[in-house]
């Protein structure tokens, strides 16, 4: 039974949203646990449900036999006014039960402009939005992530952040748990245990203070015994960590619906805009014994049509050749097809591609970053116009009419030439069409050239730059699509959302404050164009007395503390200071495997860093 | 050698709400969990040879549904059942299997009617003035969605039959290529007003004999 009935249901566009029930989905005998957590993902199912990482910690907190881990997702506007006009909770799939008696909410950040609808989720479920509010028997909120790496905007919300990768810190936190149930003690306790554990950070023992001119005077503990530095974690061994072998298989809705196996972690390249290149280091691999094993039982539990090599960079996997290899012969007779999420231009080769469109074609992406050589030098893309170039000639040769090429305008150091050679390059990949056809008869070529804006991230080397506003950011748009050649198509989105995203990722704890009130006036779902109300930003900012343009239009001086300072992801800031001055003189910096750069992660003892990939 | 099979199974409670083509969706990929041996199209994107029947609408449960699947090789009726109950959510099962001949007609074919269960929170007046009014033979003219656009229609020849059994209705209309009723507008349109219907569901679709 639907806890939303059926008339309300009816409806609302997508009712299967909202009814669980998939192949897959854990239920379990609520009389049976200790712990339930609602796993929450501050955005509709169809997006929620794409993310590996949720569904990942999923099946693992329901591997332990004490918790019941259950689905929560916003309801969509339509469903949220008729949640509200007839006194409804949040609620979980699996249970169809209201989440406000749960133990846990646990939050994963993917995205800064999904933080209104995590105040707004956790008002639809009864929990106080403040940390500071939350009485006995209320839930725990916790949150992880790759947002969560600069924890200070959500401070005042979150009760517990676990910091780096979630699979051994959760089990601990849950473990945690369990043992202050059982010595029934009070809600401060809990945290306070919970903050012992390496890679928890519990915001509200900490304070942070400003100087006149707005910085950050000083961050500190106004707890005993928590530390000073919150480090990230990293799994004992990559190639060992849990990966789940079933996986919820959604009726439908969902935008990336196949199975998703994370074959590498971390990056090497260090593209210096690039804060995931950063926060997952060292880069790690599973074995291809690991991932084939994986397949099978993945393909077997869920049946699905498409398995996808998830990873920042799948073409620098040691073995991708024997792995894809491996791969269609197992599921080619099944008619199982392969997908590589991002494919690098220098590593693009004919077998690779091949391999991929085996079953079925589908159209190429690239991503150059940036249209000049200086460009991609400053960004350390590493990547030159002949590597792209030799890339789009083996796809035209081999078939291929269709090739999106991504890039990003408003970098740091961009000059109006970096942003018309978008365009020069975008042509000569047009021309390479019809140089490789030479005159015969040929399908008309589908060249997309994307350009999204860039946002400077905490975690980065350009952690201090400055982001260009809305009105430059405009006149480069313009700049370019005037560039263009008439054959070729342009997608680029209006800047505000970059923009705001660019005040919220480097914000500070009093940024918080701002997205209470953005949510109070009625923002949620930030992250769709057609929500985000950008003056509602503006009049949020200007109610809290703050400045958006300190936040993203103002270079940062080196020797300022930033509000995140107090994690540690393992890269050290001297190293982004390093870079960012070598990004300044286009200096390039080489992968981690080839030369090691010094960035710090090495005392992790793992990876690439310790010439031993799978561990 | 390619073998098809007309398979009927039941949509209940738990995905009465997924779409026509989400149910497609997930018989191919129940067959891949139970290694049905399944035909695929040929071709640039090949897909699994199966073919449904009418879509039912969204919010609409059934005990009465058909889907035509092709196999390359032949299997007991009954195992294909068992194979892919096994696999299915809890919500879609399996009723029957057969081996179809050659040159079977397509699965709507033949369907003139589809007979549904209506639960609703009807006052005795509504069941009443409901199977009063659907005895009378003078035409029942209202507003009807067709391809066209909404326009007067007469569905006094779509509704076939109305009867009561304990707090249920039992309502017989039009289904198929020919004309199609939604049960919803029958009992609305017979009761004059509409009225608070809870459940709808299929207990059967009829062919001319069944009438």
């Amino acid at each position: 039974m639907s806890y939303i009935p059926d008339n309300i249901l009816l409806s609302v566009e997508k009712p299967s949203r909202y009814t669980g029930g998939e192949w897959n989905a854990v239920i379990k005998d609520k009389n049976k646990v200790d712990i339930r957590v609602g796993f929450c993902f501050a955005d509709i199912y169809d997006i929620g449900m794409s993310h590996l990482g949720m569904k990942l910690l999923y099946h693992m907190m329901n591997e332990r036999p004490d918790t019941w881990c259950e689905r929560v997702f916003a309801p969509w506007p339509d469903l949220e006014a008729k949640m509200r006009e007839g006194g409804y909770k949040l609620f979980a799939l699996e249970s169809q039960e209201t989440v406000d008696k749960f133990d846990i909410l646990a939050f994963t950040l993917q995205y800064e402009m999904a933080y209104t609808n995590i105040l707004n989720m956790l008002d639809l479920a009864g929990v106080p939005v403040f940390s500071k509010d939350r009485g006995e028997g209320v839930p725990f909120v916790i949150a992880g992530g790759g947002v969560a790496n600069n924890p200070e905007p959500l401070a005042d919300y979150i009760d517990i952040f676990n910091l780096g990768e979630g699979e051994e810190v959760l089990n601990e936190i849950l473990d945690t748990y369990k043992e202050w149930k059982k010595a029934g003690l009070s809600r401060k306790e809990f945290l306070k245990m919970a903050a012992k554990i390496p890679g928890v950070y519990v915001p509200a023992f900490y304070e942070e203070t400003y100087n006149e001119d707005g910085t950050i005077k000083e961050f500190k503990a106004i707890e005993p015994d928590v530390p000073a530095t919150i480090t990230k974690r990293v799994v004992e061994s990559f190639d060992k960590a849990y990966f789940p072998d079933k996986l919820v298989v959604p009726y439908g809705n969902v935008v990336h619906d196949r199975i998703m196996i994370e074959v590498m972690r971390g990056c090497s390249h260090g593209c210096r805009f690039c804060q995931a290149g950063f926060i997952y280091r060292p880069v790690r691999e599973r074995s291809v014994d690991t991932i084939m094993d994986l397949a099978k039982k993945l393909v077997d539990s869920t049946g699905y049509e498409e398995i996808s090599l998830l990873s920042l960079s799948t073409c620098d996997y040691t073995n991708l050749e024997q792995l894809t290899d491996a791969l269609l012969d197992e599921f080619q007779e099944r008619r199982v097809n392969l997908a590589l999420p991002s494919t690098r231009v220098d590593a693009f080769t004919l077998g690779l591609m091949e391999r991929v469109s085996k079953v079925r074609k589908s159209g190429l992406t690239f991503a150059p970053e940036a249209g000049t050589q200086r460009m991609r030098d400053v960004i350390n893309k590493g990547v030159t116009e002949e590597d792209l170039i030799r890339s789009v000639r083996l796809a035209f040769e081999g078939g291929w009419n269709n090739v999106k090429l991504y890039f990003m305008i408003g970098l740091p150091y961009e000059t109006d030439e970096d942003v018309l050679g978008i365009a020069d390059l975008a042509k000569k990949v047009l021309d390479q069409y019809y140089d490789v056809h030479a005159g015969r008869k040929c399908r008309r070529p589908e060249i997309t050239v994307s350009v999204s804006t860039f946002v400077p991230k905490p975690f980065t080397p350009f952690q201090w730059a400055a982001q260009p506003d809305i009105e430059e950011i405009k006149r480069r748009q313009q700049l370019l699509k005037g560039a263009l050649d008439r054959r070729i198509r342009f997608s680029w989105h209006t800047p505000e959302t970059s923009v705001l995203e660019g005040t919220l990722s480097r914000g500070d704890r009093r940024i918080g404050k701002v997205i209470y009130e953005v949510w109070k006036a009625g923002g949620t779902f930030d992250a769709w164009d057609d929500y985000m109300d950008y003056d509602r930003w503006m009049e949020a900012f200007s109610k809290c007395g703050l400045s958006p343009a300190f936040y993203n239009c103002r270079e940062r001086g080196l020797d300022e503390n930033l509000p995140w300072d107090h994690v540690s992801v393992g890269v050290t800031k001297k190293f982004f200071q390093r870079e960012y001055e070598k990004a300044q003189k286009g200096e390039l910096t080489a992968p981690c495997g080839k030369n090691c750069a010094g960035c710090g992660v090495a005392k992790y003892g793992r990876g690439v860093c310790v010439g031993d990939i799978q561990n | 050698m390619l073998a098809t099979y007309r398979i009927k199974y039941g949509r209940y409670e738990g995905v009465k709400y997924i779409a026509h083509l989400d149910m497609l969706r997930l018989f191919a990929r129940a067959a891949r969990r139970c290694y049905l041996p399944m035909a695929y199209s040929q071709g640039f994107n090949p897909h699994p040879l199966f073919v449904f029947g009418m879509p039912i609408p969204v919010g609409t449960t059934s005990e009465d549904e058909y889907v035509d699947i092709t196999l390359t090789e032949d299997l007991e009726p009954q195992q294909i059942i068992d194979k892919m109950n096994a696999v299915m959510p809890k919500s879609v099962r399996l009723l029957g299997a057969k081996l179809l001949p050659d040159n079977a007609p397509n699965i709507m074919k033949s369907v003139v009617a589809s007979k549904y269960r209506v639960s609703g929170n009807f006052t005795e007046e509504e069941y009443e003035s409901i199977l009063k009014k659907a005895k009378e033979t003078e035409p029942l003219v209202v507003e009807k969605r067709t391809k066209s656009g909404t326009r007067p229609t007469d569905i006094r020849p779509m509704i076939f039959k109305v009867e009561r059994q304990g707090d249920y209705l039992i309502v017989t209309t039009a289904a198929g290529n020919e004309m199609n009723l939604r049960p919803e507008l029958a009992v609305n349109s017979l009761a004059g007003h509409e009225t608070e219907i809870t459940k709808i569901h299929r207990l059967a679709l009829l062919d001319k004999e069944d009438l």
